[in-house]
């Protein structure tokens, strides 16, 4: 699967654009703030039909305009497939595939996977626990729908269940309603727990490999899956923490704190992990997902380094692309400033690809 | 809308938009629908409002909107007498009253348990339903409020209240909407679900 070309009207600062890709790599350059990042994030619509970058859609309508549109044209197994995000100013987004709007948004994600790495994912290794659960979330959701009702319900569960709490502070506790509330989110505790077992489990593998061969063997790195519920059942933990929820007016144990940890060398990569550690630890994450999606879709999802040199070195950098190559990674797009250090390392590499040059939003091609 | 309106419009645009669905453009087509009417015919429509605000009754019996004491279901003589189904309002008996397949009675909970709406199990009509039970011919309960968790939950809640009881209860299959849906039910869908309702089995209990 891979994108052909992609047209784009009032999108950020793209008035209108035509872009025609190459099946390989695919090299964006120009200055920050030119509108290179913004190709990526159009793409990232086309799979998942939102912005990878902002929560709403508005914000990425060029100023002034009240009509944005986004439109793909994917070739998956020898088909032509035709995606278009339309999206007018106080109404509703709509995609269509090959013409027919879809009813349900949901429907559409998964069968165009692309996998993302840009600098603020760097929030991922960093960042609070919720960011660690929503990419493995996000991952699993891509290829089990049922997930995805499971922890809906799950939050909607603990939603209520925090109110119920709130609400008994200094009133009467009902117990009878919270019981319910017990055994409605232990059973989807339960079933969530499982997949993300089940999942890390495999996802460490992929991980492992990945890291091993970035940094060429020269460290070794472990992936963790942290879950209350390694050693409890998911309603002993909850009847077990029932005065501290009391007393914090929130449920304070379950899946919704679960997290992951890496290390490198037995260390800690978020706490005393180097920058350079860092990011490989999150690229490995990411060549992880791309595999995992692989090997469960059939599927090579599109790749798309959003500034591949932050905070990596050259030799780095240049590992990373032999890598990428060897393991017959599929279609790629890479943004940079600095078009003769990505050029100088493809063409080390002796690996072909396509260059674009972005200026105030709009192409020139140079292949 | 952007533009202040006249007080005395902008006071039935704010009533209106208390409604659920009704937007301020909607409310303001409304008012001014209804001026266009003659002012004994709003006087009627706002004589019915207050009525049904001051005098609104519920059935004795089942807890549903009516005219008497006890309702048109309730007090009639062919219904069969060992069937409750409880739903969550008025829009739901009338969906399964139109797909012509259920001849039991009914039991309005008036609402589904949810904290975060403010509603508890008190405020339903849970007492009165246990309190029917006691000295009640019913043999069976039939659980046809809405497939979403907070539909879960209230079944749940009154399937271990009414583990008391020795009454057989029974589900429509999930996934089917009822009235409070009443755009997405379909009629034969409910229909058959009544018919073929499964024995509620408590899926939580693991
Ligand atoms: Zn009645």
């Amino acid at each position: 699967m891979y994108l052909r070309s992609l047209e784009l009207l009032h999108f950020k600062n793209y008035p209108e654009a035509v872009f025609q890709f190459s099946e390989g790599i695919n090299c964006l350059t120009g200055p920050n703030g030119s509108g290179k990042t913004s190709v990526l994030d159009a793409i990232h619509y086309l799979s998942l039909c939102k912005s990878y970058f902002t929560a709403t859609d508005a914000q990425n309508m060029m100023r002034g305009e009240s009509l944005m549109m986004i439109k793909g044209i994917f070739e998956k197994s020898g088909k032509e497939e035709e995606v278009i995000c339309h999206f007018k100013a106080g109404q509703k987004k709509q995609m269509r595939l090959n013409g027919k709007e879809y009813s349900r948004l949901a429907d559409h994600i998964g069968l165009f996977p692309v996998v993302m790495i840009a600098p603020t994912d760097h929030e991922l290794i960093t960042g609070g626990s919720e960011e660690r659960r929503r990419f493995i979330d996000r991952i699993i959701s891509q290829v089990n729908r049922t997930y995805l009702e499971q922890l809906n319900g799950y939050l909607r569960t603990l939603e209520q269940r925090n109110v119920l709490l709130r609400n008994a502070a200094g009133a009467k506790m009902d117990f009878e309603t919270l019981e319910v509330y017990n055994q409605q989110m232990a059973g989807f505790a339960g079933s969530i727990y499982a997949e993300r077992k089940k999942f890390c489990e495999e996802f460490e593998k992929h991980f492992i490999r990945f890291y091993d061969l970035i940094t060429e063997s020269s460290e070794e790195t472990g992936f963790l899956y942290e879950s209350q519920l390694h050693e409890n059942t998911p309603l002993d933990l909850l009847h077990s923490s029932f005065q501290k929820d009391c007393t914090n007016q929130f449920t304070t144990t379950g899946i919704h704190k679960d997290d992951l940890s890496f290390s490198v060398n037995g260390m800690n990569v978020k706490r005393y992990g180097s920058q350079g550690q860092q990011k490989s630890v999150l690229i490995a994450l990411k060549l992880a997902h791309f595999n995992y999606i692989y090997e469960h879709k059939c599927m090579k999802p599109i790749m798309m380094f959003d500034d591949l040199f932050d905070r990596l070195d050259d030799a780095r950098v240049e590992q990373i692309i032999h890598l990428v190559q060897q393991q017959n990674f599929g279609q790629m797009f890479i943004t940079h400033t600095a078009e003769y250090r990505l050029d100088a390392i493809l063409n080390n590499a002796g690996i072909d690809h396509s260059f674009f040059r972005i200026k105030n939003g709009s192409a020139l091609i140079r292949i | 809308m952007h533009t202040e309106l006249p007080k005395i419009l902008e006071d039935v645009v704010n009533a209106f938009t208390r409604l659920p669905g009704i937007g301020r453009r909607t409310a303001l087509r409304m008012a001014l629908a209804q001026l266009k009417k003659s002012r004994e015919e709003t006087r009627l429509m706002a004589q019915a409002l207050l009525t049904l605000a001051e005098q609104v009754k519920f059935c004795r019996i089942c807890r549903n909107i009516s005219d008497h004491e006890i309702c048109s279901i309730c007090s009639h003589p062919k219904r069969d007498r060992t069937l409750i189904c409880i739903v969550e309002d008025i829009r739901d008996i009338i969906a399964i009253e139109n797909t012509g397949q259920y001849n039991g009675l009914y039991h309005v909970l008036g609402g589904i348990i949810s904290p975060v709406e403010g509603i508890s199990p008190s405020h339903l009509n849970i007492e009165s339903l246990l309190q029917r039970l006691q000295d009640n011919e019913a043999t069976e309960i039939i659980m046809a409020l809405n497939a979403t968790m907070e539909g879960d939950t209230t079944v749940f809640y009154l399937y271990r209240k009414l583990q008391a009881f020795n009454i057989k209860i029974s589900t429509i299959a999930r996934g089917v909407s009822v009235g409070s849906e009443l755009e997405n039910a379909d009629e034969t869908t409910l229909g058959r679900s009544i018919i073929n309702r499964l024995p509620y089995e408590n899926v939580f209990k693991k």
